[in-house]
Formats: C-alpha cells, structure tokens, sequence
C-alpha cells in the first residue's frame, strides 16, 4: 500500500538522499537500557491512524536486505528503505511524562499535522 | 451534604496496584504534592484527552479518591467522564503509560490517547 501511494506522489526513491534520523542523548541511553545486546529498535511507517500514516516501533532483532541501520553512540535503530522515506530527518525521542513515557518520532519535515499523541501523521 | 448522583455505592474511579504503586512512585519523587490531579482537555483527534498534575490543594468541586494510601483528586469537568473507571498503569519496554478503561467511552484515537463520548 505504500509503494502505491509513493508511486502516486511521484517521489521515487532511488534519487532522494537519505538524511540520517536524529536521536535525542535521552533514547539513545532508553534504548541502550532496554534493548539487549543484538536488539534495535525498528521503525515503521505504515498506513493507519487518524492522519493517514502511523509510526510503529517495536524491538527487532531480523535484519532485512532493504534496511537502513542508525547506530548513535551505540544505540541501534533499524528501518527500511521505504519508511525512511517519509521519517528522513526525524528525532526520535523518549518522552517522559507523567502520563506516559515512550519512543516518539517528532519534527518529521515531511509531515503537516499529527494526532496529538504524535503516533499519526499525514504528508505535506 | 448533597447526595451526588453516582455517590450511591459507586467509586469514581478504582485504580489497579500497578496504578497505585506507580502513583505512589510518582508523589514520593515529590514530597511536596498531596495528591495527583486528573483533569479534563480539549485535546485530540477524538475531541478529548485526560490529564495528570501534582496538586497541592483540592479544589472546591474536586472528587476524592483514596485507595490504599494514595489519593487522586478528579477535577469536576472529569468526574462525569471518568464515571466507573478504572486506571490502570501498562508497562511494556517501549512505553509505560496510565490506560484508563473508561466504560462511557464511544471511540478511542489509535493510541488511545484521545476519546469521545
């Protein structure tokens, strides 16, 4: 579904330059914590959510021919070539708040608004 | 006082013991704080978000809660909502949040974050 919808939007991803993903010194300690020693942290981008498109992260340990891997400071993050795409130069963050903690993608260039928990977002 | 229309027997709101050892957690880091304060906020996809503050002092129209030793304050515009409620507190290793299994609720955001009711 998604290669469709790049397809739709011209964008070819062969030409573009990938930009790096930034991460905040905050994930990159959380993950160092949590992930054990051959885990990363996947990111995904897939179809869904109230905006159009939604992030998914889950600690993986498969590495597949068309992922990109991020390595800061030894915190790991894998995502394929595809949801690079629509993240490229993202933070990813891990957010602190009473009510939640987690792993959140903010400042995405290429998206406009987002659900407010920051899980949904649509393309400009 | 008078009788308020869920005060027959019916709690505002249970919290889970992860809830409560979290809450507990929570206002022992801050010494300073009573209780914690769930409130209400326009906020979402779904038109509307709970919220989660210290407080130190309870407002007029507060609901208390109290469950084994710790005490919540429910701001009124959240009573209604909140009604039958239970808090509960989810851990996982990508996340830890409060969830509140809220039997009002028609729809909920995909995070969960935001609902209507």
């Amino acid at each position: 579904m998604l290669r469709n919808i790049m397809h739709l939007r011209n964008i070819s991803y062969s030409c573009i330059r990938y930009q790096k993903l930034i991460l905040t010194s905050r994930a990159v300690q959380k993950l160092k914590n949590i992930a054990k020693e051959d885990e990363f942290l996947r990111i995904m981008v897939d179809g869904g959510g109230c905006s159009g498109f939604e992030y998914k992260l889950s600690l993986d340990t498969k590495q597949n021919e068309d992922d990109v891997l991020i390595e800061n400071d030894g915190a790991k993050v894998i995502i394929d070539k595809i949801s690079l795409e629509l993240v490229q130069g993202s933070t990813i963050d891990y957010e602190e708040k009473m009510m939640r903690s987690a792993f959140r993608i903010t400042d995405n260039p290429l998206a406009t608004k987002g659900c407010s928990c920051g899980a949904s977002f649509a393309l400009k | 006082t008078a009788a308020k229309p869920w005060a027959k027997g019916r709690v505002a709101i249970t919290l889970t013991p992860e809830a409560v050892s979290r809450v507990q957690e929570l206002l022992s880091a801050k010494p300073d704080a009573k209780a914690l304060k769930i409130g209400l906020q326009t906020r979402g996809c779904n038109g509307l978000t709970y919220t989660l503050d210290y407080a130190n002092e309870k407002a007029k129209f507060d609901e208390e809660v109290e469950q084994d030793g710790v005490k919540i304050w429910i701001d009124s515009k959240a009573q209604l909502s909140l009604l039958g409620s239970e808090m509960d507190y989810v851990k996982n290793r990508l996340a830890s949040e409060f969830v509140f299994k809220n039997p009002n609720i028609k729809g909920t955001c995909g995070c969960g974050e935001s609902f209507n009711i």
